[in-house]
C-alpha cells in the first residue's frame, strides 16, 4: 500500500498566544485507510487537521499528501479532497439537492446527485430545505457535499458530535461504505466507539503530542496488561483513552 | 439506473443560484428586499414632486391704491386667492426692507410685522405696484406668481400664456425617478452584497468551500450576478409602478438604458464586494455600507441637482460612481441620449469597477491564516 498522507515532525506554534498547539507529530496514512485522531478538547486535533487541509501553515515539519505539498500543488490537492467541518452551515432555505449540486460543480467529475442521495438515504428529502432536516440528516447532507466530487481523501472533524445514537450508526455505515469503495478518510473524534468501529489506525494526541498510535486492538493490548481487563468486551478504547489522557475516573466508579 | 456521465455544472452559476433562491423562498426577505424599497420610492416621489393641483395663494399687497385696480379686483374675487392689504406706513417699511435685502444674505432682523405675516399668513407673494417678492424658492411660489400674472392679463383683456408645461422626460418626476432607481441599486448592490458575503465568511462558508477545488473568482462572479439578476426583477417592478402611477416612460433606446444600468449596477456591486472584503462581522460591514450610503445618496444628485453645488465640489462628485451612473441614466433614460454622449460617465464607471476589482483581488480575506 502506498501512503496518502505523510506527516513528519509537525509543529505548530500560534504566534499570537505563543501556544504550542502541535508538537513533533509524525504519522502516515495509507491508501484506503480510515485514520483517527483522538484526544481531549484542545489537544491539537483540529489544528493538525487544518494544517493537513491547507487551511493553516505549520511552524515546522513536513507534510505530503499524495506526494504533493501545499506550497507547490494547492490546486491539485484541493481537487483530491473533501471534508466535513466541526460546525457546518449553509443557507437555511436551500434544498438538499441544491447544496450537493453546488459542491458537485466544483469538481472535475461527480457522482450523479440522485444516486448519491439514495446511497445516503436522503432521496425522499431531496427537495426539503436544510432548515427542515434533523441533525443526523443535515450531517449526511454535509457528508454528501464532501464526497459528491469523488475525492480520494475525506476529512471529518468530529462528524457525529451532537447526533443521537441511531443517526450516528447510520453515519458510520455510510463512512464504512465510503472506505470500502477506496476513499481514504482522516477523522477526529471524541467517541471511542466511533474510532473503534471505523478506524484502521489511530493516534491519540494530548497537549499537542502523540501519546499512543497504532491499530485499535494493539493499543488496547498494550495499554492494559491484566488479562481480565484485556478480554474482548471488557476493555475498550474508551478505557485506553481515559487511562492515557490522565482521567481520574476509574472503572469501579461506574458501578 | 442514472445517467453515467452527469451534465457539466458551472460553479459560478451554482453559486449565483444559491444566492438567488433564498430570496424567493423567504417571504420576509422578499418583502424587505422588494416591497419596502418600492414603497419608500413611491413615498419619496410623492414627497418630493409636490402636488399637481393649484393650492390657495396668499398675497400681501402694499400701496394698494397704486396697484392696477382691475387686477386687484380679479384677485379679490378669485376663490383661490386671498389678499391682505397693508396700510401706508406698513407698506412703506416693508417695501424698503425688501428693496434693501441682499439676494445672497438673509434678512438678519425681520420686523415684527414681517414675522407676523410670515408665521400667520405664510404668503407666497408680496406685491407692490411694480414688484413681486417671495420668501421661498419653491414650485408653489412659482405657480402662485404664474397664477397672479394670469389674473392680471385676464383683467386687462390681454391674452398671455404663461404656465408650467410638462414635457415627458423633463418633468420633475422624470428627473427624480432615475435617482430613486440608483438609490434602490445602491441599497441592494452595496449593502446586500457586503452583508451577505461577510455573513458567508462569518458562518465558515469560505472555509468549507476551501475543502474543495472551488475557484475564488467564481464566488465573486456568482454573488455579483445574483444581485444583478435580483435587480432586473426589482427594476421591472419599479418601472411598471412608475409608469402606472406617474405616467413615466423611458425615452431612450432600451439597449442603451440596459447597458448603462448593467455597468452602473456592476460597479456598485463591486463596491459592495470591496466593503465586505475584509470585515469579519456583519455589524462592521453594515456600518461601512451606511457610512458610504448616505454621502453617496446626497452627493450624487438623487434629490438635489448637483448643478447647485460649488464648481469644485461639482467636479469632485462627478467622479463618484453613483453620480456618473445617475447622470448617465438621466441622459439616456429621460433625454434619449446615445452612449457616446455619456462616454465620460461610462469611462468613470468602468475605471472605478476595475480599481475596486484590483483592490478586492489584493486584499480579500478568504480565511487564509495570517502569519
Amino acid at each position: 500500500m502506498t501512503s496518502v498522507i505523510e506527516v513528519k515532525s509537525l509543529r505548530k506554534v500560534y504566534s499570537r498566544t505563543n501556544k504550542v498547539a502541535v508538537d513533533d507529530v509524525s504519522f502516515s496514512v495509507q491508501e484506503g485507510e480510515c485514520f483517527g485522531l483522538l484526544g481531549p478538547n484542545g489537544a491539537g486535533k483540529t489544528t493538525t487537521l487544518e494544517i493537513l487541509q491547507g487551511l493553516r501553515k505549520p511552524t515546522s515539519g513536513e507534510i505530503t499528501l499524495f506526494g504533493y505539498t501545499w506550497q507547490k500543488h494547492e490546486t491539485q490537492l484541493r481537487g483530491l479532497m473533501g471534508g466535513v467541518m466541526q460546525h457546518n452551515n449553509l443557507y437555511d432555505k436551500l434544498k438538499v439537492k441544491e447544496c450537493v449540486e453546488l459542491f458537485a460543480s466544483f469538481y472535475q467529475n461527480y457522482t450523479p446527485i440522485l444516486e448519491l442521495l439514495e446511497r445516503f438515504n436522503l432521496l425522499e428529502k431531496k427537495d426539503a430545505w436544510l432548515s427542515e432536516l434533523s441533525g443526523g440528516q443535515k450531517q449526511r447532507v454535509f457528508l454528501a457535499m464532501a464526497v459528491v466530487g469523488q475525492p480520494r481523501l475525506v476529512f471529518l472533524d468530529e462528524p457525529t458530535t451532537g447526533l443521537d445514537p441511531t443517526s450516528r450508526q447510520d453515519f458510520w455505515h455510510i463512512i464504512k461504505d465510503l472506505k470500502e469503495s477506496g476513499t481514504c478518510i482522516l477523522m477526529t473524534t471524541h467517541y471511542m466507539d466511533e474510532a473503534e468501529f471505523l478506524c484502521d489506525n489511530l493516534a491519540i494526541i494530548n497537549s499537542g503530542k502523540i501519546i499512543e498510535a497504532g491499530r485499535p486492538n494493539d493499543i488496547i493490548n498494550r495499554t492494559f496488561e491484566a488479562p481480565i481487563i484485556k478480554e474482548p468486551r471488557k476493555a475498550t478504547l474508551n478505557d485506553v483513552f481515559l487511562k492515557l489522557t490522565g482521567s481520574s475516573i476509574s472503572r469501579e466508579s461506574y458501578a | 439506473m442514472h445517467n453515467a456521465t452527469p451534465a457539466k455544472l458551472y460553479p459560478f452559476w451554482q453559486l449565483m443560484l444559491i444566492n438567488i433562491r433564498p430570496f424567493f423562498r423567504d417571504r420576509a426577505v422578499l418583502l424587505w428586499t422588494f416591497g419596502l424599497p418600492i414603497l419608500i420610492a413611491l413615498l419619496l416621489i410623492q414627497a418630493f414632486s409636490g402636488g399637481s393641483h393649484m393650492t390657495p395663494v396668499n398675497v400681501v399687497v402694499m400701496h394698494e391704491a397704486k396697484v392696477d385696480a382691475a387686477w386687484l379686483k380679479a384677485m379679490r374675487q378669485d376663490p383661490l386667492v386671498s389678499v391682505t392689504s397693508l396700510n401706508q406706513p406698513e407698506s412703506e417699511a416693508l417695501e424698503q426692507t425688501f428693496i434693501d435685502a441682499d439676494v445672497e444674505q438673509p434678512i438678519e432682523h425681520p420686523s415684527d410685522l414681517l414675522r407676523t405675516l410670515q408665521s400667520q399668513l405664510r404668503p407666497q407673494v408680496y406685491l407692490t405696484p411694480n414688484s413681486m417678492f417671495s420668501t421661498h424658492n419653491s414650485d408653489e411660489t412659482l405657480k402662485a406668481r404664474n397664477y397672479l400674472m394670469h389674473l392680471k392679463a385676464a383683467a386687462q383683456d390681454q391674452e398671455v400664456h404663461s404656465s408650467v408645461i410638462s414635457i415627458k422626460g423633463y418633468r420633475y418626476t422624470d428627473w427624480l425617478i432615475p435617482g430613486i432607481i440608483v438609490l434602490q441599486i445602491l441599497g441592494l448592490a452595496l449593502v446586500s452584497v457586503a452583508n451577505s458575503l461577510v455573513s458567508d465568511r462569518q458562518n465558515g462558508f469560505f472555509k468549507r468551500m476551501r475543502l474543495s477545488p472551488f475557484k475564488r473568482r467564481d464566488y465573486i462572479i456568482g454573488i455579483v450576478l445574483a444581485r444583478l439578476f435580483l435587480l432586473v426583477f426589482q427594476m421591472i417592478i419599479l418601472f411598471v409602478a412608475f409608469n402606472l402611477l406617474f405616467n413615466y416612460s423611458l425615452q431612450g433606446s432600451i439597449i442603451n438604458i440596459v447597458a448603462v444600468m448593467t455597468l452602473g449596477s456592476f460597479c456598485i456591486c463591486m463596491l459592495g464586494v470591496l466593503v465586505g472584503a475584509r470585515s469579519q462581522r456583519v455589524e462592521v460591514s453594515s456600518g461601512i455600507s451606511n457610512l458610504l450610503y448616505f454621502p453617496l445618496m446626497f452627493l450624487s444628485g438623487i434629490y438635489f441637482d448637483t448643478a447647485n453645488f460649488p464648481d469644485l465640489l461639482r467636479e469632485i462628485v462627478s467622479y463618484l460612481p453613483t453620480t456618473a451612473f445617475l447622470d448617465a441614466l438621466r441622459l439616456v433614460a429621460n433625454e434619449g441620449a446615445d452612449l457616446a454622449s455619456v462616454a465620460k460617465q461610462l469611462y468613470i464607471l468602468a475605471a472605478t469597477s476595475i480599481v475596486f476589482f484590483i483592490i478586492v483581488y489584493l486584499c480579500f480575506d478568504w480565511g487564509d491564516e495570517k502569519a
